[in-house]
């Protein structure tokens, strides 16, 4: 998932990035309400993480901006506040879900998941587990096999399978997949998406093949 | 990181207090109103024992003498009656010359008659409609005396009854009283009483309610401070948890990140180490920075008075800090003088460590710290200098209040810093004033009496 992290406190927001990368996320960083506002409404952006104790405006403030634009991205919320009001107030405010510091990261990590499930449109998915053919994702232990074998794909590479494998049979421009597989922080041509899906393919042996191109547009999984 | 709380402006008295200063307020009535109600009642009682002990004396007396007087009507009659000297008349109907009828210096009216009722003397044409008594002529018959009062014709009377040995036997006198009077000035007194009683309790009332008033005057205040200062603690407890959770977090993420890695070498994951020694050294000095703070409102901690040079203590505190500050290009100048006060040396050098890590924190790379300590007049004054950006107008009133951060504070801090920095100038009689210089940065100024305010500079060799 490309993830979206707001959150001023330097150590945890790096923490967090860190952790969230070994998963194989996309993880963006920002350490202010406003700088996280503009990120947030980039495309691309799959789960904002956002932190309400912010220097410049208050991390509530800035869940009822993206609501109020109209942005659909899934808010996860982080506080030091644990009452109930404080809860409500989060929730009231935008944000999907709500974690309480100090919060064990595996339930940050299961709660991206459970939000990530619920965007996807169609009936809800029992396990995490993404699966097109003989490729499957299994999102929790965060690791890719093909007929069973496991695949070891870089962070990038399994960013991008994960991006075809929400979207099966879907034609994927070249943009879309750099939005999706890229943190906005590091400044990337199209054609490197052009070098990674070869990697990918690559690595996915017999079943690269899947990962078509479609001339002049970008990618697309074949679901077949 | 800046407190949510602090957006929503100064945390006023929440939904929950304002609830239980409401029921303080109606329980704070309800105790006036039970005092106004003793007091009145207390009154009252009084009122009605006195009242009812005047009125049963008065009428006891007036009784007794009204039954004197009809004595000694009775007594003139027996006289008359059962002493016939020569010359003396006999009982018998229709008799005028006997002590009988109205007399007015006695105010009584006597009848002579027999035990069945026939009136021997004053004649039956000066008799009274209601004249004799038949009851009480009875009673007297039977039982030798008889006192009673009834009405006659309408006008109350005391009456009594008493046998009389005559010439022709046993004969009664019955003497009547008219008790108008009597009556009219018990009346009189009751109503007296009655309004009387009325009056006072309501006086009682009045006064009781403004004296309860201003009794639970006292009451109402100390309900109030307890309520703030319960406030206070319920808000200093949510900063102080809400200050701890974000470094744990730090620390349980970062042992996560070190878990997954169990088999590679420190060097490795030495930046999760790194993080989580940060934060364990940021949560210390939380931690004992609360604790100062928390001891220090319930009176747990004492402050020494002993003698200490300021300046000394300045000196030496600045000059610890100056190593660091120079790894971010501050300079920190010191610029001391003696200046003897009453203190603690160990909180003042805490004091003047806060100012100056705060400024060395606020200056710009290439800037200088300037700590100066003074004699002015009874005081000694400490300034705290730096080249930064100076105070916000807005963050001025709230400075030393706990957990205040004002935007772009350095991170790191919980904004205790300068609370305890406030607690301590005023452990040692002081002040702390917090001001922006005039080419820019921020100014603290600490004053502290002098021990010996009139010493004239050092002494001369």
């Amino acid at each position: 998932m490309h993830l979206l992290v707001i959150e001023d406190d330097e150590r945890l927001g790096r923490v967090l990035k860190r952790l969230l990368e070994e998963d194989r996320h996309v993880v963006d960083l920002a350490v202010d309400g406003e700088t996280g506002l503009d990120l947030a409404e980039a495309d691309g952006i799959d789960a904002v993480i956002l932190d309400i104790g912010l220097p410049d405006i208050s991390g509530l403030e800035v869940a009822r901006r993206l609501r109020k634009r109209g942005t659909e991205t899934a808010i996860l919320m982080l506080t030091a506040r644990d009452t109930v009001s404080d809860r409500v107030t989060g929730l009231d405010a935008g944000a999907d879900d709500y974690l309480v510091k100090p919060f064990a990261y595996e339930e940050l990590s299961a709660r991206l998941r459970a939000l990530a499930r619920r965007a996807e449109p169609g009936p809800r998915r029992p396990e995490p587990r993404l699966e097109v053919g003989p490729i499957a994702l299994d999102e929790a232990g965060r690791r890719v096999t093909v007929n069973g074998r496991p695949v070891d794909l870089s962070p990038r590479e399994f960013s991008l399978l994960e991006c075809f494998l929400r979207h099966p049979g879907q034609t994927l421009t070249r943009d879309q997949l750099l939005d999706q597989a890229w943190p906005y922080s590091v400044a990337v041509t199209p054609n490197a998406v052009d070098a990674y899906v070869h990697y990918l393919r690559t690595k996915l042996g017999d079943a690269g093949s899947r990962v078509e191109t479609v001339r002049g547009v970008g990618y697309r999984l074949s679901d077949a | 990181m800046p407190d949510e709380a602090v957006s929503a402006g100064i945390p006023g008295p929440d939904a929950a207090e304002a609830e239980a200063l409401a029921a303080d307020a109606r329980m704070v009535r309800s105790v006036g109103r039970r005092l106004v109600a003793w007091a009145a009642g207390t009154t009252f009682l009084v009122l009605v024992v006195l009242a009812i002990a005047l009125y049963v004396s008065v009428s006891g007396t007036l009784e007794a003498s009204g039954i004197k007087q009809l004595d000694s009507r009775v007594e003139a009659v027996r006289h008359a009656v059962e002493e016939p000297g020569p010359g003396r008349p006999r009982p018998r109907p229709g008799q005028d010359d006997l002590p009988t009828g109205f007399i007015f210096g006695t105010g009584t009216f006597a009848i002579i008659l027999q035990g069945d009722g026939t009136v021997l003397a004053p004649r039956s044409t000066d008799l009274i409609e209601g004249m004799p008594n038949a009851a009480s002529l009875a009673a007297a018959v039977a039982s030798g005396r008889d006192v009673r009062t009834t009405t006659v014709e309408g006008t109350p009377v005391r009456l009594v009854t008493e046998p009389l040995e005559s010439e022709i036997g046993t004969v009664y006198v019955q003497v009547y009283q008219d008790r108008t009077a009597e009556q009219s000035t018990l009346q009189g007194l009751l109503a007296v009483l009655l309004a009387g009683g009325v009056v006072v309790v309501l006086v009682a009332i009045g006064f009781g309610t403004v004296y309860s008033r201003r009794a639970l005057i006292p009451i109402r205040e100390s309900l109030a401070a307890q309520r703030a200062a319960l406030r206070r603690q319920r808000e200093f407890a949510a900063d102080a948890s809400h200050e701890l959770r974000t470094p744990l977090t730090v620390i349980r993420a970062s042992v996560e990140h070190l878990r997954r890695h169990r088999d590679k070498p420190v060097a490795a994951v030495g930046e999760a180490l790194d993080d989580i020694g940060a934060e364990v050294d940021h949560l210390t000095r939380l931690v004992e920075e609360l604790l100062l703070l928390a001891r220090s409102d319930s009176g747990a901690v004492s402050l020494e008075r002993l003698p200490v040079d300021l300046g000394d203590v300045a000196a030496d505190a600045a000059g610890s800090l100056a190593g660091p500050a120079r790894e971010q290009g501050v300079r920190v100048e010191v610029d001391p003088e003696p200046a003897v006060v009453a203190g603690d040396a160990a909180r003042l050098r805490q004091l003047v460590l806060i100012l100056v890590d705060n400024a060395i924190g606020h200056s710009p790379p290439g800037g200088s710290v300037r700590v100066a300590v003074r004699r002015d007049g009874s005081s000694a004054v400490l300034t705290v200098e730096d080249e930064g950006r100076g105070l916000r107008p807005e963050d001025l009133p709230r400075l030393f209040e706990r957990f205040w951060r004002g935007a772009g504070a350095p991170p790191g801090g919980a904004g205790l810093g300068l609370a305890i920095a406030a607690w301590i100038a005023d452990g040692h009689a002081g002040t702390i004033q917090a001001a922006n210089r005039e080419p820019g940065g921020a100014r603290f100024t600490v004053r502290v009496p002098l021990v010996e305010a009139a010493a004239p500079g050092r002494p001369s060799a």
